[in-house]
């Protein structure tokens, strides 16, 4: 008895170690997010600059995350271009998850794609960015290809976007001390955007940010700083909630497969002379 | 420091199942805190095993001083105390009560539980509802709680059950005892724990968690816990608790920002 107990315990050890068949380099280490965010305040990376618009007073732009691609490059930023026009969209925000598996190769790709759409755009990281860890992908690649991941953009003076990394599902110290000083000066509409989201509806949900005072204490922040708006990735949906004075959004997917729910498509916002309104646009024409 | 906390644990634990002690199935010699057995009554295995005490243990009650320190995130020291009153041979309560210092100061939990014992099952039916407070965030959190507590074997103790939690958001302490729909979640609660060594008067168990104690996690945040006791009497053990937990978990990006220990006392009245 005393050694059926011994392999039981054994074999629920490994089993967790082990982790759904993916490999332990992958799921525990990668690079810190205290450092990812060290590297993207340093100032050695690349950091977008705010366009300017044409008209300051009235402009349109998507949000959109997990666009996923993989060797195959299939996605949807061709008929999210086709858009462009008749949404009169200035400029296009990705919130991570870019590639499916975070190589080099991956993030090339994505790069020239997203150049093609043809107009400014602004991303940060998400998990399947990190998934070969620092061989070649991951992190170091992300830098290399695209620069921070930690920063903040300004549009018109009116439209603040402040990209958090959460690709390894937390915020970290040096992230919430930041996001903290950027909140200390205010901007008519900001957002405060991240791969993963806060709010995911009534469910019983893994797809948000695990830890519950982590959740609490971002909400906390946002709430006594008057953010306009959260708006995450990560499921491949789309939800809205009012959660206190904070518009929660998980903006709707550019996953070219298959969804978690609903259909795909992007969030749009339409600013106009102080005012901001947004609608989920979808692409019933995609199945 | 949490990643050589779990890696320890996974080497040493193993290693300790190649110990052998004269004691280590024998129930007679395995320590109640509380419960005398009658000689005049043929001795029945009621044994349920009660979080982080290995035997029945009526009237429990539990202080401990927890050090939680999630990073960016908070990092203060909890007074915990939990106490079980065993009313009769079929119900029992379960109060709760947090202190927060060094953040969040003041009172951070308030519950009751009341427990039906099923003895013929080995099992426990537990119905609970708790407050949770974060002053700094301006923060309250209702939340409602029923599980199942089974011990198939007496090494080992199974809970599951599901949760309701609503958080209120910049409510003052009368508005706090609402339930608010907006950002409520529904959720699986569960707890494993692997009583896998003991030697003289220490015992040691592993446990998996997100509830413990009336403190509730979201279910993909696995808590993983190192436990040691040590009676230093009939009524009386010393406890340890050193957990670490994982997040991150549905991205395949692992990360164990999460890390607490906890020393206190159990003691039965």
């Amino acid at each position: 008895m005393r050694f059926r107990r011994s392999w039981f315990f054994i074999f629920l050890v490994l089993l967790i170690a082990i982790g759904c068949g993916k490999n332990l380099g992958q799921i525990f280490f990668h690079t810190p997010i205290d450092q990812r965010v060290s590297d993207s305040l340093s100032g050695g990376l690349s950091v977008p600059t705010a366009l300017t618009l044409s008209d300051p007073t009235s402009f349109n732009f998507a949000v959109f995350a997990d666009v996923q691609i993989r060797s195959e490059n299939k996605n949807l930023l061709t008929r999210f271009k086709s858009d462009l026009s008749s949404k009169s969209i200035q400029f296009f925000v990705v919130l991570g998850d870019l590639t499916e598996d975070g190589t080099q190769d991956e993030f090339t790709q994505v790069k020239a794609d997203l150049d093609q759409v043809g107009i400014p755009y602004y991303i940060t990281i998400g998990n399947h960015d990190l998934f070969q860890a620092d061989n070649g992908g991951g992190w170091a690649g992300w830098k290399s290809t695209f620069g921070a991941a930690t920063y903040s953009v300004t549009i018109g003076g009116v439209v603040r976007f402040i990209f958090l990394d959460t690709s390894s599902g937390e915020i970290g110290s040096k992230q919430f001390d930041w996001l903290n000083s950027q909140l200390s000066t205010s901007v008519p509409f900001t957002f405060v955007g991240s791969h993963y989201p806060i709010y995911d509806g009534i469910t019983p949900s893994m797809w948000r940010l695990s830890s519950v005072e982590e959740r609490y204490k971002i909400m906390g922040i946002l709430a006594k700083k008057n953010v306009y708006a959260y708006v995450g990735g990560h499921v491949h949906g789309y939800r809205e909630a009012q959660v206190g004075n904070v518009l929660q959004f998980i903006v709707g997917s550019m996953y070219p497969y298959s969804l978690d729910y609903g259909a795909h498509g992007y969030l749009l916002f339409h600013y106009n002379h102080g005012q901001m309104t947004y609608e989920h646009a979808t692409f019933s024409d995609v199945p | 420091m949490h990643r050589f906390l779990f890696f320890f644990f996974l080497l040493f634990s193993p290693a300790c199942f190649g110990a052998s002690t004269e004691n280590f199935w024998d129930l007679e010699n395995y320590p109640r805190l509380a419960y005398e057995p009658d000689s005049s009554q043929p001795e029945s295995r009621t044994a349920i095993m009660t979080p982080d005490l290995g035997d029945i243990s009526k009237n429990l009650q539990e202080l401990l001083f927890t050090r939680q320190y999630e990073a960016g995130v908070i990092n203060r020291l909890l007074i915990q105390y939990i106490g079980r009153f065993d009313l009769n041979d079929i119900f029992a309560i379960q109060a709760g009560l947090n202190l927060s210092t060094f953040e969040q100061w003041g009172y951070s939990l308030l519950g009751v539980t009341g427990i039906f014992k099923i003895a013929p099952l080995l099992s426990e039916i537990s119905i609970g509802v708790q407050q949770e407070n974060w002053p700094d965030w301006s923060i309250t959190e209702n939340r409602a709680v029923a599980f199942w507590t089974f011990e198939p074997f007496h090494w080992v103790s199974l809970m599951v059950g599901c949760s309701y939690r609503a958080p209120q958001y910049g409510a003052n302490f009368l508005q706090s005892f609402q339930w608010p729909t907006v950002d409520a979640e529904w959720g699986p609660i569960y707890r494993l724990q692997v009583n896998f060594f003991e030697v003289s008067k220490f015992f040691f168990s592993f446990l998996a968690w997100n509830y413990d104690r009336m403190r509730f996690y979201s279910w993909d945040n696995v808590h993983f816990s190192f436990q040691t006791q040590f009676q230093i009497h009939p009524k009386l053990r010393l406890e340890g608790l050193f957990t670490t937990a994982t997040k991150g978990v549905s991205g395949g990006i692992v990360s164990w920002g999460q890390n607490t220990i906890s020393l206190g006392i159990n003691y039965a009245i």
